[in-house]
């Protein structure tokens, strides 16, 4: 028995060595290094980004980029920062969803002479170069689409929207959520916000979630997710009741809408009998500009200590109105898909 | 009794766990219409059914003075690693099979360190846990991705949202089977009686000629196949896998448990605690989430429920029912 | 060497809750004496020690010290008093060097960081008057037990101790550590410390006594010099060290204080069978046995006789599969190699512990789920437990050996002492062994039950049943046994045949090493 046990446990360590080795870069002079934290490594969206940082970083400047996960957490985002600065990285690119952390790590990095970059959120003290996505704008359009198709469909049903967040961040409001809402609202004054909970970014919360939302009013038909997880888990939960139908692309039972514009969403998307229909996001143009942001500060191009914003666009994805063909070369382009997206939507429908 | 608090005393915690169900469905029917409804029963059911699954066996190990932290990741684990194999090409069936004699692995290995080695079960599970949980994410990463959900074949799904009748979901069916198996390992076999003996009093276990490494092992097995066998369940359910969803699991089950009235040090606590400590929880949620309650203040609920109960516990001295 | 009194013991008396621990206890500690305390088990040794340290308040009688009446409330107003107690269990953290066990609790800290504390360097002389190879910077876990001893004594004296308590300091020792240990203890002497030295090896208190008190049952049974005890008129004409057969001679008659006058309980022969030997042991030896030998027949009690620590215990750990052993076993004439408890049962050994709490019952379970558990076929039907065959089982066993309780159902840690040991005896009794051992059967059990528990014994003995009995009563054995092992210090010293008058003295005498 003990010696199976060490068997099975060298078997481990070594199957561990051998994938640790392949991810070994080979011995190869860089420019630069530059440092990335991601928000957490756990979402497809992320780890699209990361993917074409490093890419693009090798090929457009000859720089090594080193990422290390945010894990969701102020204390391990803060960690990574402080483990980023004393490796003495050329510079960093930080994606928090904290206001008042970011504003931190810009001062430990200026502290230490390292540029930094940040996304998203925009910190507190604004005194570094700060990436936009402008997710407002596609936000709002998909709120007004949603709610128009749901009104084109059942105009006399009142428009009840359940919104599926992320707890204490608080400019998804500004982006995501209230955006949305406002959205809605253009199409439908009355419209009614039901409830709106913390998804904690997981397709099974999300999905235990809203099951309770729908047993409380049964009347919700639009739901809005601040990521592709959480819309995915509100899908399951909708399918778990009989609903999550469309009759080709007829809303029947409820129109859900997600964030990020990830495969595992737009396979949904495109699918005419799915109630998930729309999505925004982008990688490639975020990740670049991250990239370019930074290198630019390194050589000079741009003051490290002053904040400048960088708008990205957050393309909008929706059944209605984009083409399979500019979904299948989103994904190609922004993460890295290598599938056919009309040949995946039909294997997913069963 | 050491506490300096004199609490009313029961001879168990049972009726308090009933008490304190009642109490909660009373006040959620007043305060929301769509409470008392037999759709809310069934959401309530399946959202603690993985719980409730997971910590019949869990809680077996906790009657013999053990502990199990490694279930959320052995969870994560195999759901995963069945997602991946279906991905693949392997027959869902046999892909199941696979999966929980992985999973089983896992509860071997845990048993084995914690009954033979004899390591301190927190740290020896906290390394399953982690190493559980890597393998999880590398599954995943040899996959291409966070998780896995494109190119899962269609009938991935048909056991998770399978309804048994037409309207009973598959995971309430299980939970039935689960726990009445437990109910009869509690009451009707030496495994279910060593359990009790051995936290009783391990010494005595072992000079009784009770083989306590043997049943030790037994019951990580059970707990770590149970874990699997409910990765493959909410994996199908959802039709995606990540590795990350067993996270806080451990803490879940051990409240459930706990709740229930297991005792952490050993010799008390039964299934239908388990059971009754687990529609607490979900009762408690359901409740906040029909009514809209913001997530953090959910989290504070939810530890005032449990120091209430191990306060209830307490009261409820050493009597055994 | 002044001899006036420093410690004066009038009409003791300690009770506890149903049992009275001391019954009026006199006598005089001589101040710079090393002063022996010896008593079995339960005498009411300890008791004193407490009572004089400041761990248990006396209920009756009086205690003066430096001739002021004594009754400490805590073991820190006894320190500050003057006593203090070099515990068994070392108090010393083995990460730690020697001076920072030293200022252990005594830091004093100004500004988050530690000084040096002012008793360190009287700590240090006093270590190096005892014992020079010291150092402060050591860590503490490479000295020997000795050494830590010294440490200790030394945290001790640092508090101007007058009175040091030993509490069974050579338990743990080697030989040479022992000698060491005695020096330390000479050199104290020389000092003007009084020493109160608790032993169960009675030998030593020849080597560095100067007085023995003797304790039985809560009473005081006799407080002699040395010199006296060893035969001599007094310390004139009484040489530095004895002679072996003197201090055998001296041992014997403190055992004889110890145990009293043995009433002979009227011995019934057991109907053994001595065709048929059941058990042979042979040549065994462990970490603390040495060569031991013996048979055990069919139908036969086999006593083990022995003081504390002499090995009584060893012998059912070692036949029970709990210690590793060299040498062999036979049972029915065929060697035996099982390493577990589990292995010595299906060889059809079963035993009663004993320390019933610790090892014995199942104290939150009913007594219905205890006495199965050795033998879970009894309850078994067609694999599963049979609640009607549990409840039967019980039934037959409490009616057999009178268990009051309430019912079947009741959890053994609410029954009595002795109930609990009856359920105990009961859970080995279904195990139905061939080889059953008893380890102190009747420990903590009223006298009625004692008797009860005795009757059950000698029925299986007739029933055919070979029964070990260990047990540090001497009435007990010779009530019940067919055959005695005398045991000392690890060995036999001697089988002895039970009779109606068996020679009580040269029992005493064997097991005081003679």
């Amino acid at each position: 028995m003990k010696k199976l046990l060490l068997t099975v446990l060298v078997l481990c360590m070594l199957a561990g060595t051998v994938f640790a080795g392949g991810e070994q870069e080979d011995a190869k002079e860089y420019d630069f290094v530059i440092g990335k934290i991601p928000y957490t490594f756990e979402h497809a969206y992320h780890q699209a980004i990361c993917r074409e940082f490093t890419e693009y970083s090798e090929k457009m400047y000859n720089t090594k980029a080193v990422i290390i996960d945010g894990e969701s957490s102020a204390e391990a985002t803060l960690a990574a920062v402080e483990n980023l600065i004393s490796q003495g990285v050329d510079g960093i690119a930080l994606h928090c969803g904290d206001a008042g952390l970011s504003a931190k790590a810009i001062d430990m990095a200026h502290a230490a002479g390292v540029p930094i970059v940040t996304t998203l959120i925009r910190p507190e003290n604004m005194t570094a170069p700060h990436i936009q996505p402008q997710e407002t704008p596609s936000s709002i359009y998909m709120g007004a689409e949603a709610a128009r198709q749901w009104k084109a469909a059942h105009p006399n049903t009142p428009i009840k929207v359940a919104m599926l967040n992320f707890g204490g961040i608080e400019q998804v409001w500004e982006m995501r959520t209230g955006a949305f809402l406002e959205g809605v609202k253009s199409v439908d004054p009355n419209a009614e916000l039901v409830t709106m909970l913390n998804g904690q970014g997981s397709t099974v919360k999300s999905m235990e979630i809203i099951l309770d939302v729908l047993q409380g009013d049964p009347g919700v038909n639009l739901i809005f997710a601040a990521n592709d997880e959480m819309a995915l888990g509100a899908l399951a939960a909708c399918e778990q009741l009989g609903r999550g139908k469309m009759d080709n692309g007829v809303p029947l039972t409820e129109i859900i809408a997600g964030l990020d514009a990830s495969s595992a969403a737009l396979v949904k998307i495109f699918d005419p009998n799915c109630s998930f229909k729309l999505t925004h996001g982008a990688v490639k143009d975020i990740a670049r500009a991250e990239v370019d942001t930074v290198m630019a500060m390194i050589n000079g191009e741009i003051p490290m200590d002053k904040y400048t914003e960088t708008r990205v666009l957050s393309p909008t994805f929706d059944y209605w109105n984009t083409s399979l063909a500019e979904a299948q070369r989103h994904l190609e382009i922004n993460f890295f898909y290598e599938g056919d997206l009309e040949a995946d939507v039909k294997a997913a429908m069963k | 009794m050491t506490g300096k608090l004199k609490l009313p005393r029961f001879r168990s915690q049972l009726p308090i766990l009933v008490g304190i169900i009642v109490f909660m469905m009373i006040v959620l029917t007043i305060i929301s219409p769509n409470f008392l409804k037999v759709q809310n029963f069934s959401n309530i059911l399946l959202k603690i059914g993985i719980y409730i699954l997971i910590a019949s066996a869990a809680n077996l190990i906790m009657i013999t003075g053990n502990l199990d932290l490694s279930v959320g990741a052995v969870l994560a684990f195999s759901g995963i690693l069945h997602a991946y194999m279906c991905k693949h090409g392997v027959p869902i069936p046999l892909s199941i099979l696979i999966t929980c004699i992985a999973a089983m692995g896992w509860g071997v290995f845990n048993g084995f360190i914690v009954g033979k080695l004899r390591i301190v079960p927190v740290v020896a599970t906290l390394g399953t846990m982690y190493i559980a949980e890597g393998f999880a994410f590398l599954i995943a990463r040899w996959d291409g991705g966070t998780n896995i959900m494109l190119g899962l074949p269609g009938a991935y799904t048909r056991l998770g949202r399978y309804m048994m009748f037409g309207k009973i979901p598959v995971i309430i069916v299980f939970v039935v089977i689960v726990a009445a198996i437990f109910l009869f390992i509690e009451k009707k076999t030496k495994l279910g009686r060593f359990s009790y003996a051995i936290g009783d009093n391990r010494s005595a276990a072992e000079l009784s000629g009770i083989n306590v490494t043997k049943v030790i092992i037994i019951l990580y097995a059970l707990s770590a196949l149970l874990a699997g066998f409910s990765g493959i369940l909410q994996s199908s359910r959802v039709g995606l896998a990540a590795p990350n969803v067993g996270r806080m699991m451990e803490t879940y089950v051990l409240i459930v448990c706990v709740l229930g009235g297991t005792k952490m040090s050993g010799g008390k606590g039964s299934i239908i605690g388990v059971l009754l400590g687990a529609a607490i929880i979900g009762l408690l949620e359901n409740g906040l989430n029909l009514l809209g309650i913001d997530h953090f203040y959910q989290e504070v609920a939810r530890g005032l429920i449990l120091i209430i109960a191990v306060l209830a516990q307490k009261s409820s001295g050493n009597g055994r029912n | 060497m002044s001899n006036d009194v420093i410690i004066e013991v009038r009409g003791l008396e300690k009770e506890f809750p149903g049992v009275r621990a001391l019954k009026g206890v006199d006598f005089d500690i001589k101040r710079g004496t090393v002063h022996c305390v010896v008593g079995e088990n339960g005498a009411g040794k300890s008791t004193f020690i407490k009572i004089l340290t400041g761990a248990h308040r006396r209920t009756g009688g009086s205690l003066k010290f430096n001739g002021n009446d004594f009754d400490p409330k805590s073991i820190r107003e006894a320190m500050n008093a003057g006593i203090s107690v070099l515990y068994q269990e070392l108090n010393v953290v083995d990460d730690l060097t020697t001076e920072e066990n030293l200022t252990l609790g005594k830091e004093k800290s100004k500004f988050g960081f530690i000084q040096k504390s002012d008793g360190l360097g009287k700590m240090m002389d006093i270590i190096r008057s005892l014992d020079d190879s010291i150092e402060l910077d050591m860590p503490v876990d490479i000295l020997s037990v000795a050494q830590k001893q010294v440490i200790e004594i030394a945290k001790a004296l640092s508090t101007d101790c007058s009175v040091l308590v030993m509490d069974e300091p050579t338990a743990s020792l080697s030989e040479d550590e022992v000698r060491r240990l005695f020096l330390t203890v000479k050199k104290l002497k020389e000092q003007g410390i009084t020493i109160i030295f608790i032993s169960h090896k009675l030998s030593e208190i020849f080597e560095i006594g100067d007085y023995v008190t003797v304790f039985r049952d809560g009473e005081m049974t006799g407080t002699k010099s040395v010199p006296e005890i060893a035969g001599y008129e007094d310390a004139l004409g009484c040489p530095d060290t004895f002679d072996d057969k003197t201090i055998t001679d001296a041992c014997t008659e403190l055992v004889r204080l110890m145990i009293g006058k043995v009433i002979d309980q009227a011995y019934i022969a057991s109907e053994s069978d001595y065709s048929q030997k059941l058990l042979e042991v042979k040549n065994v030896s462990n970490h603390r046995l040495h060569d031991i030998n013996f048979d055990l027949y069919k139908g036969e009690i086999l006593g083990f006789y022995g003081l504390v620590g002499a090995g009584k215990t060893e012998v059912g750990r070692f036949l029970y599969g709990i210690d590793n052993y060299e040498g062999d076993i036979f049972v029915n004439g065929e060697k035996c190699d099982y390493k577990n408890v589990i292995g010595a049962l299906e060889q059809g050994f079963a035993m009663v512990p004993e320390e019933r709490r610790v090892d014995g019952i199942f104290g939150q379970l009913p007594i219905r789920a205890n006495i199965p558990m050795m033998r879970m076929d009894s309850v078994l039907s067609s694999g599963l437990i049979s609640r009607i065959k549990e409840n039967k089982l019980a039934d037959k066993f409490m009616k057999m050996m009178s268990v009051a309780a309430k019912d079947r159902e009741q959890a053994v840690a609410f029954l009595s002492g002795g109930n609990q040991q009856k359920v105990v005896i009961a859970k080995c009794l279904n195990r139905d062994a061939d080889i059953i051992m008893l380890d102190e059967p009747t420990r903590g059990v009223d006298v009625g039950a004692k008797e009860e528990i005795h009757d059950i014994i000698r029925g299986l003995a007739n029933e055919g049943k070979s029964i070990i009995v260990f047990s540090s009563e001497l009435p007990e054995i010779t009530h019940l046994c067919d055959r005695i092992v005398l045991m000392y210090d690890g060995s036999i010293g001697e089988i002895v045949k039970n009779k109606k008058d068996i020679d009580i003295d040269h029992i005493m005498n064997i097991v005081a090493g003679g």
